[in-house]
């Protein structure tokens, strides 16, 4: 279970949040500028809120109180970024084990016994196992999608975040990627937080919502139930 | 034909862009990275040799290396390493004069390098160390070997610093550009045509490399980034 209360002082507004996140997909909901990034951010430990609590399935990630804040490379979640950010340098296979040598020594041991999926499971299973030997550059936008996807999975994390990751698509694409999300966080079971500015999308994904909308402060509309 | 000023240049020439190599990419990424108040006089003062006198940074050097001089007596006396008027004050003044031109390259390159594959790399559990050896150093790689090919040729062609802290000793701290400017003043116009020709020839070679490996990479990377890469804005 995620628990997330805090606060983030933003350059014009501040950002406070208090949400619980048990399964499913909650969705971040509000215009553009309303911090819904930097609440990612501070989820997955690349930015700092500026009080408050963080914990994922009874870890503590961040606490002002207790002074602990674990950096983003131990927290285990997926993070899949707005405009995909595939190693260029690398085939969508190399970007898709990236993750996987992160870890070392008896971990490391560990990690690979508990995979239930092996890299090309993973690519078959977001069906792109024909484009593994391609580099981001000869992608199309849902493939690259799909390629940034299967490597924030392959590192088996407990929370996957996705920051608009369809806005970029066409409407067809987006379409059949929705009901794979749909279909995929059924199957993995782990709670995503996805990011959105399309009342469609919130429509399509959302099991719970959090709306963000500018102001001094932010009003939360926690757990409201949309599907279920 | 007196080969040694060329030998001792490619020595001198080869010795200063390891270190400039490491030290100036070193300083380009903490740089990149870190925060500090006087960081911009940092990066000045290490600029600066790129606008000075020669003779000023050999003035500079000689004041810190000198036999007197607090760094230089305490290299002679107590390491017994004696610095000026060697081979090795010729390596301290290229590294002096080349480091301008690394650092740049290398700052330019890094800030290519798109922050947020080095965040998903974090958040895909890599080590900082890591993410620079798999990330950021590959993407920066093109500008960061443009700096060490623009400093290999800056250290073979350095001359005033050289002269003011090695001194001109055939034979021992005698490198090319020294070799030519004393030759052509004691009228021997075919040694000095000699070694004009050695080096016009050396630094033609790296100019010419720099801009066909950009001319390549550009081609490859517009397709892949569709952007310039960094260092291709030197020439």
């Amino acid at each position: 279970m995620l628990a997330a209360t805090f606060i983030k002082n933003l350059s014009e507004s501040r950002l406070e949040l208090e949400f619980t996140l048990n399964n499913g997909i909650l969705v971040l909901f509000g215009p553009s500028g309303a911090g819904k990034t930097t609440v990612l951010q501070c989820i997955s430990g690349l930015a700092s809120p500026d009080g408050g609590y963080i914990s994922l399935n009874g870890r503590t990630f961040y606490s002002s109180e207790h002074k602990i804040n674990i950096p983003a490379r131990l927290r285990n979640i997926g993070y899949v970024f707005q405009d995909y950010a595939l190693f260029p340098h690398m085939t969508v296979k190399q970007n898709a084990m990236y993750g996987v040598r992160g870890c070392k020594g008896k971990d490391r041991g560990d990690k690979v016994k508990r995979y239930r999926l092996t890299v090309l499971e993973v690519l078959e299973m977001l069906k792109i196992t024909d484009l593994q030997d391609r580099y981001p550059a000869q992608l199309s936008g849902g493939e690259k999608q799909r390629a940034a996807l299967a490597r924030a999975l392959m590192t088996e994390p407990e929370l996957l975040l996705l920051d608009e990751p369809l806005s970029a698509l066409d409407d067809k694409t987006r379409f059949q990627l929705q009901k794979e999300l749909k279909k995929l966080q059924r199957e993995w079971e782990i709670p995503f937080i996805l990011v959105t500015h399309s009342r469609s999308e919130l429509k399509a994904l959302g099991d719970q919502a959090l709306l963000l909308t500018n102001g001094r402060q932010y009003r939360s509309l926690t757990e409201i139930k949309i599907c279920n | 034909m007196n080969m040694h000023p060329i030998i001792l240049s490619i020595k001198v020439a080869l010795i200063s862009t390891i270190i400039v190599m490491l030290l100036g990419t070193a300083t380009a990424w903490l740089l990149c990275r870190i925060r500090f108040s006087g960081k911009n006089i940092l990066e000045t003062v290490i600029g600066l040799p790129l606008v000075l006198p020669p003779t000023v940074i050999g003035f500079g050097l000689l004041l810190l290396f000198g036999r007197n001089a607090l760094l230089g007596s305490f290299l002679e006396n107590t390491l017994h390493i004696q610095v000026v008027f060697t081979w090795r004050a010729a390596v301290i003044a290229a590294v002096v004069v080349s480091l301008p031109l690394m650092y740049r390259s290398a700052r330019a390159a890094f800030e290519t390098v798109d922050g947020n594959l080095e965040s998903a790399a974090r958040t895909l559990g890599a080590s900082e160390l890591r993410i620079f050896l798999t990330v950021t150093l590959p993407l920066a790689l093109p500008g960061i070997l443009a700096g060490i090919l623009l400093a290999f040729a800056r250290a073979l062609g350095e001359f005033g610093a050289t002269l003011m802290l090695a001194g001109n000793i055939p034979g021992r701290t005698q490198t090319i550009p020294l070799a030519i400017f004393f030759a052509a003043e004691s009228g021997d116009m075919r040694t000095a045509g000699y070694l004009v020709a050695v080096i016009t020839l050396a630094s033609f070679v790296v100019t010419y490399s720099i801009n066909a490996w950009f001319g390549r990479k550009e081609t490859q990377f517009s397709r892949q980034r569709g952007e310039r890469n960094a260092g291709s804005d030197f020439y």
